[in-house]
């Protein structure tokens, strides 16, 4: 449904995605993961035609997005990550417009729209003005608006973000049932739990390159079931490296003087003689942070820096 | 051509619901209009004064003064009235008049005599215009009596010094004598006064069209595409709006074209100024009298000419980098437009060499076909390439806009 093959865009001096290549299939929830200016909206951008690659290519439902435009973009729905809706329209006028904008008209459009506004719960307040609506139900009715005309590919861009709970999980949802109904799903987030609840595939992006995916289970395994260790205190470079190559099974994943991330198996057993150790070599220990095998935990392990920086 | 319905319908429904944008759109003419009635009324324009005259003098003379205020041209100027001399100063010093003016007693005798004598007059100094004629004519009057005491000086002190005592005429002889002197006078004088004989023969050609109505008349219609300019400038924003909101954007990924959004932006722009045509020109037939003898074509001509101006200002808007820029580019070209155009003063009160320049804007262009559809004097074959021009400049600036709006979307 969706083809990527060695995309990258260039703005200026700004390599924003570098080589990107991954396919996500009807039915299929495709997780891109990554921090703020990662290269996740640039993607969304260049598949949905927004954004001309600077080089490879990109299929949608087997049609170019360069060549084949308007082919691709009418199998497309599109949730952008700013809340794209006119405030001064109610959400049925909302929906009718979207709708017409994707080639909706005629008799279908009034059931699918009365359909989707109780998908997104917003069935008794269709009538009103969109700008007396809370942020999560305008969360919702963007997310509605890039339905409403049931597209086979939906790209997804952060659209939780400053969301409340409750719509959240409604929205999460909503997302689950497209997956279900065989659209084919790109999520962008940056979220890792939202990822790890969601995504059946997952790709994780950093600095416009794609470095790694698969499905949950295969990254956990990327990352060999090793806890992280973060400490945090003074660390004199030579004497604790040497300390700790001295203990064995243990990978420093970030070393700066007043931090150490430490990759390793069974952590929580470990920790005496690893404090130990630190401290016959002159180290300062002021903090522990121990965390079991997560997405997050082998970002830091792929990146060296957490995913909220 | 659904989506361009859809998208206009669209528009049209937001612009509904800003009600304060819409009345000011749809009040520019309406206000307009009643400021000019209420300021020029709807004839031609005379202003009006009121003349105090105290006549203390009460003679053939002193009425002869005041009365040069009561004929002709002055006499629609001016109100003359007669009033005591404390009244009249109590009066003017209130501000109820333009001037008073005060004819002593023993004037009339004092001039027949050829002797001083003394006018005085007050003015109103809150009102420049009006004391001032007064003056003047005062001025001339004095001059006129003293070239007629030169003339006939002797003549009229005989008659000021009356009859002789115990007669209740002058004698025939006095009477003969006067007529003859006079006579002889008048056959002197009428070489340099009389004027040469000419036959004169006249034939109307044409009537001038001209619009009936006064100058209000004359100001409304640049006044409607003053509202013409406001509402393209208004609705160009809605660019930089949808923009920074991101249904731009949003628009650009779905399957439909930007020309058709950018059609119906043009079609609501379009229904905004036929609106504003039919209550401008409704104000104008009923509130100013103005003559509209081809209303359909008017109005017409209004929506194609101003949505033509609604896109070329888009391609200013779009053009620019922020916001901020095209809200200050778009005004530097309204605002010269609006004063060059004969949108701020009619083509009649500008300078000719100004005016020629103002009717080249594509405003003023617009708005002298405007006015020749109202007051009639449009040709068909004027009006066709008229509508025409219109049409091959709107084209042009459409695809000129398009073409910008994809790259400006994103």
């Amino acid at each position: 449904m969706i083809e990527v093959e060695q995309l990258r865009k260039v703005f200026g001096e700004l390599v924003a995605i570098d080589g990107a290549t991954f396919t996500a299939r009807a039915g299929e929830i495709f997780g891109l993961l990554g921090p703020n200016g990662a290269g996740k909206s640039t993607t969304i951008g260049c598949i949905s035609g927004l954004l001309t690659p600077t080089s490879g290519r990109v299929r949608v439902t087997g049609h170019d997005v360069v060549r084949e435009s308007k082919a691709a973009r009418q199998a497309l729905g599109v949730v952008p990550q700013e809340i794209a809706l006119y405030e001064d329209l109610s959400a049925w006028e909302n929906l009718e417009y979207w709708a017409g904008a994707q080639g909706m008209r005629g008799s279908p459009m009034r059931p699918r729209i009365q359909e989707v506004l109780e998908l997104a719960g917003l069935q008794d307040r269709a009538r009103e003005p969109v700008k007396r609506f809370s942020g999560g139900m305008k969360r919702r009715l963007n997310f509605a608006c890039g339905i409403v005309h049931r597209p086979r590919v939906l790209l997804l861009d952060e659209p939780t973000v400053g969301v409340d709970p409750q719509s959240r999980v409604r929205l999460l949802d909503l997302v689950r049932e497209q997956a279900r109904s065989g659209t084919c799903v790109l999520y962008t987030t940056h979220y890792m739990e939202e990822a790890e609840s969601l995504c059946d595939l997952l790709a994780i992006i950093d600095h416009g390159r794609l470095i790694a995916q698969g499905t949950l289970a295969e990254l956990r395994g990327m990352l060999g079931e090793r806890d992280l260790l973060r400490l945090a205190g003074t660390f004199p470079p030579e004497a604790a490296r040497r300390a700790l190559d001295g203990l064995g099974g243990i990978e420093v994943v970030q070393w700066d003087e007043s931090q150490l991330v430490l990759s390793l198996v069974d952590a929580s057993s470990r920790l005496a003689a690893i404090f130990a150790t630190l401290a016959a070599a002159g180290c300062e220990l002021r903090g522990t942070r121990l965390t079991q095998p997560s997405l997050e935990s082998l970002f830091i392990k792929l990146t060296g820096k957490e995913l909220r920086e | 051509m659904r989506f361009v319905l859809a998208s206009a319908r669209k528009d049209l429904r937001r612009i509904g619901r800003d009600r304060i944008a819409l009345l000011s759109w749809l009040g520019i003419p309406v206000f307009i209009g009643v400021l000019m009635t209420a300021l020029f009324g709807r004839g031609s324009v005379t202003p009006q004064g009121r003349l105090l005259v105290a006549d203390e003098d009460a003679s053939l003379v002193s009425s002869l003064v005041s009365n040069a205020f009561t004929q002709g041209q002055l006499g629609q100027m001016f109100q003359v009235e007669k009033v005591k001399q404390e009244d009249g100063r109590r009066r003017i010093g209130r501000g109820d008049a333009s001037a008073l003016l005060i004819i002593p007693k023993g004037f009339g005798q004092a001039f027949l005599k050829s002797e001083p004598a003394r006018l005085q007059l007050l003015t109103n100094p809150s009102q420049q215009i009006l004391p001032a004629i007064v003056a003047e004519t005062l001025s001339i009057l004095l001059e006129g009596a003293f070239y007629l005491q030169l003339v006939v000086g002797d003549e009229l002190k005989l008659i000021a010094q009356g009859p002789p005592v115990g007669a209740g005429s002058f004698p025939d002889k006095t009477i003969a004598d006067l007529s003859v002197r006079l006579n002889r006078l008048g056959e002197k004088l009428g070489a340099y006064l009389d004027p040469p004989l000419l036959e004169l023969e006249t034939s109307v050609v044409e009537e001038k069209p001209g619009i009936r109505g006064g100058f209000a008349a004359a100001f409304l219609p640049g006044a409607l595409f003053m509202a013409v300019l406001f509402v393209a400038q208004g609705m160009v924003f809605d660019f930089w709006k949808e923009r920074s909101h991101g249904t731009l954007r949003r628009l650009v990924v779905t399957g439909s074209r930007v020309e058709a959004f950018l059609a119906g932006k043009a079609m609501a722009a379009g229904m905004v100024l036929a609106m504003v045509a039919v209550v401008g020109l409704a104000c104008a037939r009923w509130l100013v009298q103005m003559p509209v003898s081809q209303p359909l074509v008017a109005v017409v001509w209004m929506t194609l000419s101003g949505t033509t101006l609604f896109l070329l200002l888009a391609i200013v808007a779009l053009a620019a980098s922020t916001e901020r820029a095209a809200s200050m580019l778009t005004s530097f070209v309204v605002l010269p437009l609006m004063m060059l155009g004969g949108s701020l003063f009619p083509f009649e009160a500008m300078p000719e060499g100004l005016a020629r320049i103002g009717r080249l804007t594509p405003n003023g262009w617009a708005l002298a076909q405007f006015r020749a559809h109202l007051d009639g004097s449009a040709e068909s074959a004027s009006v066709a390439a008229a509508f025409a021009g219109a049409l091959l400049v709107a084209t042009v600036t459409f695809a000129a806009c398009s073409r910008r709006l994809r790259r400006f979307a994103v």
